[in-house]
């Protein structure tokens, strides 16, 4: 009798925990397929669809490959150098006990708690009114409204992205793999490259990839920093905002969906890598 | 070989103080205690993961106390081995030697020998993930002797070992020591597992190393009530003594030419006899006979297997006797029966201890 009362019971509480969850879960299902489907509809009139229309446009279509060609190279560029930045930070970080750690962790986080436009109003008073900045700009390299500032405005950002995702790859490997393979006579920087590194390596993968997708995703700081000058620094997601403004709305919906696959693209291997400790 | 001096650290709730330890060449030493004793911080001190705040740490007369682990020789085989995952067996035994840039034929030839002589050659080619328990330790110790290391660790080498084949890896761990010559400490919390195979034994109680000495010496000298407890000398009787003779409750017996003294007398188990007991007959305290006899009521008897634990309640309290299941004077005996206990007096451990040695702050496992 009670049995079946807490059986009962139970499943009460399943169909509401799940209705919670399937609300929100039918939310965005709901508004990816408003978009694929907008893609393909018969237009007004009986005319083309967005899509058909779209692909008649030699004009829309050499736009968008650039763009993503666009991104393709500067997201990638930003993902190798972050992960290059990331693997000895975020080791330190793992590893060692220091002072600071904490204050370290925070600073490091802040670029992406900080709204990404703002990021990006910083970055560009940073290069255009600290001697630091307006040093790098005048004798190394121009930042400002340039290809170089989409790298480094994707970078500002997403190294903490690398950086929190490559950590936790490193706190899942068990220091004491480290410590049995210098006490069988590895110095510190060779049981890192024989231990630690080949252990951490999924993990590592998996904040490249999150890095990269990040990057793809990142428009605030670019238009700030980089600006939205067509056909040079419109990346995928500034070309979206460029569309919309001027009523191609095809082109910008065509790149929504775009997107959409390349974050699941990105999630899928990024949690079959087992990838942890990611924070948008 | 291995000479510790004074060596203090704290590590989170972990506390190491003045430890003084010496560990010959060649010998086994096993490090016991209970858990959060300080056991495996004292093992990690001595390979190199924690600096001490104080001591030092002598290998063969060379100060290595601020050494990096891979300058000390110091090979470890932790508790759950540390077996690298994304290696096959073949290649984490191989470690040591492919780091030192050894030619290949040195490093197969060494690794074939510690494969054939530990019975893990059809294992070479698996990963660890695939190995059972007691294949991992192998390989784990295959790995450390590769390096023909001066001094090897073992952190609880039996505790994912199945009881039933404990014995023959002790045999396996000794092998390891005498054929291999190699100096072993093995830490461990399990007195009669330190009995199967050391040489010497150091004991281990909040940090503080209480007492070393060989198990026959430890086992029948506690110096302290912990220790005594600790290796199941379950019966301490408070007590005096002072001009060869000792008093402990209602009993008396001579005390050899010992010192005057107080603290406990000691009688383990195994030494204490019992026999059936006439109904309410008090036996008669001859106090300067062999044995002091008192009679009490079972309380508790456990069958053991090799032996029966039998609790007795007396007036001076509980006594716990281990005796054989075949001798006949107890047979078939149950709880509420009225019996006799001899303590033998020449078995008798006199310990000055104000401490009672009972466990107060269990903590975590290290």
């Amino acid at each position: 009798m009670s049995r079946d009362r807490d059986s009962g019971r139970s499943s009460r509480l399943r169909a509401v925990l799940g209705g919670f969850l399937f609300f929100y879960l039918g939310f965005i299902v709901l508004v990816i397929l408003a978009n694929v489907l907008w893609l393909g509809r018969p237009g007004a009139g009986g005319g083309p669809s967005p899509w058909t229309f779209l692909w008649s446009r030699p004009d829309l279509r050499a736009g968008l490959w650039s763009s993503i060609r666009l991104s393709l190279v500067a997201s990638t560029i930003t993902s190798c150098l972050a992960i290059v930045l990331a693997v000895p930070s975020a080791y330190a970080l793992s590893r060692f006990r220091f002072r600071g750690a904490a204050v370290i962790d925070t600073i490091i986080d802040l670029p992406i708690v900080v709204p990404p436009l703002l990021a990006g109003v910083a970055l560009l008073i940073f290069f255009r009114q600290f001697p630091v900045g307006r040093f790098i700009e005048q004798h190394i390299v121009p930042v400002v409204y340039t290809r170089t500032g989409i790298v480094v405005a994707q970078f500002f950002v997403a190294s903490a992205f690398s950086i929190r995702a490559v950590k936790a790859a490193f706190d899942g490997v068990n220091p004491r793999f480290e410590m049995v393979a210098r006490s069988l006579g590895d110095g510190p920087f060779r049981a890192f490259r024989r231990v630690a590194l080949p252990l951490a390596r999924n993990g590592i993968v998996a904040g490249f990839v999150m890095t990269w997708a990040r990057a793809m995703g990142e428009f605030g700081p670019i238009m700030m920093l980089a600006g939205a000058t067509p056909g040079k620094t419109d990346v995928l997601s500034v070309s979206a905002f460029l569309n919309m403004s001027s009523g191609h709305v095809e082109a910008s919906i065509a790149i929504v969906v775009l997107m959409i696959g390349l974050a699941a693209g990105a999630l899928i291997v990024f949690k079959k890598l087992g990838g942890k400790g990611y924070l948008w | 070989m291995i000479a510790v001096r004074r060596l203090s650290l704290t590590l989170g709730e972990f506390v190491l103080r003045d430890i003084d330890l010496d560990v010959a060449e060649g010998e086994y030493f096993v490090l016991l205690g209970p858990t959060g004793a300080g056991k495996t911080v004292l093992l990690e001190c001595l390979v190199g993961l924690h600096r001490p705040a104080a001591g030092t740490i002598r290998l063969d007369g060379a100060d290595v106390t601020s050494a990096p682990p891979e300058r000390r020789g110091i090979a470890y085989v932790p508790q759950d081995y540390c077996l690298f995952p994304n290696l096959t067996a073949r290649d984490n035994i191989a470690y040591g030697l492919a780091g030192r840039n050894r030619p290949r034929a040195e490093i197969e030839a060494r690794t074939g020998e510690l494969a054939d002589w530990l019975g893990v050659r059809p294992l070479l080619e698996r990963r660890p993930l695939t190995l059972s328990g007691g294949e991992k330790q192998r390989i784990a110790l295959a790995r450390a002797l590769a390096v023909r290391p001066r001094l090897l660790l073992l952190d609880e080498p039996l505790a994912a070992v199945d009881p039933s084949t404990r014995d023959e890896v002790c045999g396996e761990l000794k092998k390891i020591q005498r054929e291999g010559r190699t100096t072993v400490i093995h830490v461990c919390h399990n007195f009669e597992e330190a009995l199967t195979v050391a040489d010497r034994i150091g004991i281990l109680r909040d940090g503080r190393l209480v007492q070393i000495g060989s198990p026959r010496d430890i086992f029948r000298r506690p110096r302290s009530a912990f220790v005594a407890r600790f290796t199941g000398a379950a019966n301490l009787l408070p007590g005096e003594w002072a001009d060869g003779s000792a008093r402990a409750g209602g009993f008396r017996f001579p005390a050899g030419g010992r010192k005057p003294g107080r603290g406990w007398i000691v009688f383990r188990p195994e030494d204490v006899e019992v026999r059936r007991g006439r109904e309410g007959a008090e036996a008669p305290d001859d106090g300067e006979a062999e044995k002091a006899k008192r009679t009490g009521v079972v309380t508790a008897v456990s069958d053991r297997g090799p032996y029966l634990r039998i609790e007795i309640r007396t007036a001076e309290g509980l006594f716990v006797a281990a005796v054989s299941p075949r001798d006949e004077r107890i047979g078939g005996l149950t709880e509420g029966e009225n019996v006799e206990i001899l303590l033998p007096f020449d078995r008798a451990a006199f310990i000055e201890d104000a401490d009672d040695g009972e466990e107060r702050s269990p903590r975590r496992s290290s």
